[in-house]
C-alpha cells in the first residue's frame, strides 16, 4: 500500500512537470514569435528603434528564461536560437537591414519548429 | 566531464529508487511486464548520461511514468485474477503423470532437450519419474516428482 501511494504521488509530480513545462515552453515560443513578428514588421518600415527596442527584449527573455528552459528544450537548439538574436541585434544595431531580415527569418522558423514540436498532436506523439 | 559526472550519479540513485519503489519481486523472477520495465529503465537511464545536450527531464520523466505504471499493473493483478492473466498469462502444465502435454509444449514453443534440461535440473532423469511439471509465468519450470523418487 505504502509503494502504491508513492507512486500515485510519483504519477502527479510527472504529470504537473510535464504539464507545467508544456505550458512555459509554448508561452516562452508564442513569445518570441510574437516579438519576432514585431521586428519584421519593424525592419520592412526601416523603423530600427523598434526593431532594437525588441530584438533587445528577445535577448533579455532568453536570458532571463535560460534556466527553465534548458530543463525542457534540446541545449543545442537552445543555443541555436540564442545565437540568432544576438545576430540579429548585432546586425539591426549595424544598420544592415536585409542581414538582419535574413537571420530573423532563420531564428523565427527555429521558435515555430520549438512550438510544433512541444503541441500535443497525433502527429508529433508518433 | 563533471556535468556527465552529476548526470550520472542522479540518474544513478533515481534507477536504485525505483527499484525499491517496485520491490523485491523485480530484482528476483521477472515477469513479462517486469522485465519490459527493467530493459526500458536502463536504456532511458543510459541516453541523458551520454547525451548532455538533452534536458535530463527527458531521462527522468519516462522513468517515473514507468515506475507508476508498473506499481498500478502489479496493485492491479493483486487485486484481479482476470488482470493478473492477461498481465502475466497462466502457468501451463507441461507434464501429468509422466506424460507429456505435446500440444502445450508446441504452444510455448518449448523443445523436449529444453524439458530434459530442466527436469535434469531438479535431479530427475525420466518422464516417467514425474507426477507434474509446469511452466510458470516467470519462464521457470517447477517439478513434482512422483511420491517413491522423491
Amino acid at each position: 500500500m505504502k509503494s502504491l501511494i508513492i507512486a500515485i504521488i510519483v504519477f502527479l509530480v510527472t504529470i504537473s512537470i510535464c504539464t507545467a513545462s508544456y505550458f512555459l515552453a509554448t508561452t516562452f515560443a508564442d513569445k518570441m514569435t510574437a516579438d519576432l513578428e514585431t521586428i519584421k514588421i519593424a525592419l520592412e518600415k526601416e523603423d530600427l528603434s523598434v526593431a532594437l527596442k525588441f530584438s533587445q527584449q528577445c535577448l533579455s527573455r532568453i536570458e532571463r528564461c535560460n534556466f527553465y528552459m534548458a530543463a525542457i528544450a534540446n541545449h543545442g537548439e537552445l543555443g541555436n536560437m540564442k545565437n540568432g538574436l544576438i545576430k540579429i541585434n548585432q546586425h539591426i544595431k549595424d544598420e544592415k537591414i536585409s542581414s538582419a531580415y535574413l537571420s530573423l527569418i532563420e531564428t523565427k522558423e527555429l521558435f515555430i519548429h520549438f512550438r510544433h514540436s512541444e503541441k500535443l498532436t497525433l502527429e508529433n506523439i508518433f | 566531464m563533471i556535468i556527465t559526472l552529476i548526470r550520472t550519479i542522479i540518474l544513478y540513485m533515481l534507477v536504485v529508487v525505483s527499484m525499491r519503489i517496485m520491490g523485491k519481486r523485480t530484482i528476483g523472477e521477472l515477469q513479462p511486464n517486469e522485465l519490459v520495465i527493467a530493459i526500458m529503465i536502463s536504456d532511458l537511464a543510459s541516453i541523458p548520461m551520454q547525451s548532455t545536450d538533452a534536458p535530463l527531464l527527458t531521462g527522468i520523466i519516462p522513468i517515473l511514468t514507468l515506475i507508476a505504471l508498473e506499481v498500478f499493473l502489479s496493485y492491479g493483478a493483486l487485486k484481479s485474477q482476470k488482470f493478473r492473466i492477461i498481465l502475466c498469462g497462466e502457468p501451463t502444465e507441461i507434464i501429468k503423470d509422466g506424460r507429456i502435454n505435446e500440444k502445450h509444449m508446441q504452444d510455448l514453443r518449448f523443445s523436449r532437450s529444453d524439458l530434459l534440461e530442466e527436469l535434469r535440473q531438479w535431479g530427475c532423469d525420466d518422464v516417467k519419474e514425474v507426477k507434474r511439471a509446469v511452466l510458470e509465468t516467470n519462464g521457470q519450470l517447477s517439478v513434482i516428482l512422483k511420491e517413491k523418487d522423491k
